[in-house]
């Protein structure tokens, strides 16, 4: 026998008892709202995995982190952590709870870009811009093109990004461009930057704003003085 | 054995987590290879090697929303008479604001109170005695021979 759950279908029906007329948009809306009330009350436990990056101290987990499997994590409150050990075994590890006195050197400007906006599957179709404006191009690439480890052209507003950056570039048959890959990263980046990249085959430009970086440096907690 | 392992042997004496507004902070004293990675300085520094699905957090996380009628709630169904309450209480919070007539405007806010409490009640007072898969006696307490 299946256990009794109330769908939305029904549960509009129950309020419908009452309030004939109420819409069913708002009905939703107030559904949502509860639900968010409800959820701030520890009523839906869930466990994910995040990969451990090598000298990255912080680990997103607002509202639009992911796990490592791409699926949204919508954390509200963390309870228990477990890290793989040298046996491929999940250990509980203990909360720092008197964190306050320490020092964090952590608060670095740039690191490692990791993803554009566009996004790798999404072409820029902003044609006729002038050089460096972000998400457009000057004009029309040449059409159905793969251009491998591309330099950038400048980095924009605010940037200071080494050059080592080496990216893959596509070209639709309306000589749209579409970033597709980083294959070299490079640090000094930071989140909010324009890159601008030169078409090998014409000289037009297309502008791409940095949208994620990864922080390289080292961190580290101080004893305090 | 996991796919997956890293070079630490006791996580639970070189690794510690903590929260910072949006984010969670590993730290650690062993270097990539498991040796201790402290200074006089430092005590704790960022986990030094990449491992993929290296951690696991437990967490309560928010529940979907719904979009469409055909949706399903995604909390547990002891709750879900609780978001019945919720939205009368709201619609009947709205009739009251809008009624002219005073006697059914003071008749919606009692039922929207009532409503309110009902849910108070449900996910506020009682709601992780709900939620809770844990069964069978809370205490065992011995007859007192005094």
């Amino acid at each position: 026998m299946a256990v009794h759950k109330i769908s939305v279908k029904q549960l509009i029906s129950r309020v419908r008892q009452v309030f004939p007329d109420a819409p069913d948009t708002y009905i939703l809306n107030l559904i949502n709202d509860a639900l968010v009330e409800i959820g701030m009350h520890s009523t839906k436990p869930v466990s994910s995995r995040i990969s451990l990056v090598e000298n990255q101290m912080w680990y997103d987990i607002g509202d639009g982190a992911n796990d490592s499997s791409g699926k949204a994590l919508e954390a509200n409150k963390v309870y228990r952590v477990d890290i793989l050990d040298n046996e491929g075994d999940y250990i509980q590890i203990p909360r720092l709870v008197d964190k306050n006195i320490l020092l964090m050197d952590v608060f670095q400007e740039t690191g490692e870009v990791l993803s554009f906006t566009p996004n790798t599957s999404t072409a820029i179709t902003t044609l006729g811009e002038t050089g460096g404006v972000p998400n457009s191009a000057t004009g029309a690439w040449t059409a159905n093109q793969t251009h491998a480890d591309v330099a950038p052209h400048n980095v924009g507003i605010g940037g200071s990004g080494a050059d080592t950056l080496r990216v893959t570039i596509t070209t639709n048959s309306s000589g749209h461009p579409k970033l597709t890959a980083i294959t070299t990263a490079s640090l000094g980046y930071k989140v909010g930057d324009y890159v601008t990249f030169v078409s090998p085959g014409n000289s037009e430009k297309a502008t791409w704003t940095v949208n994620e970086i990864r922080y390289t440096h080292e961190s580290a907690v101080e004893r305090s003085d | 054995m996991a796919i997956f392992t890293s070079n630490i042997k006791y996580p639970e004496d070189s690794v510690n987590w903590f929260i910072r507004g949006d984010r969670l902070c590993i730290i650690s004293n062993v270097d990539g290879d498991g040796n201790k990675n402290t200074s006089a300085r430092k005590r704790f520094k960022a986990i030094q090697e990449s491992v993929t699905d290296g951690l696991l957090i437990h967490y309560y996380g928010e529940p979907n929303s719904v979009s469409a009628v055909t949706d399903s709630l995604d909390i547990d169904n002891t709750m879900h008479l609780a978001i019945v309450d919720y939205v009368k209480k709201c619609l009947y919070m709205d009739k009251a604001g809008v009624s002219v007539d005073g006697n059914i405007s003071a008749m919606a806010a009692q039922m929207s109170k009532m409503h309110e409490k009902n849910f108070n009640d449900a996910i506020i007072r009682y709601g992780m005695k709900k939620r809770d898969k844990t069964g069978g006696s809370r205490v065992l307490k011995s007859i007192s021979l005094m």
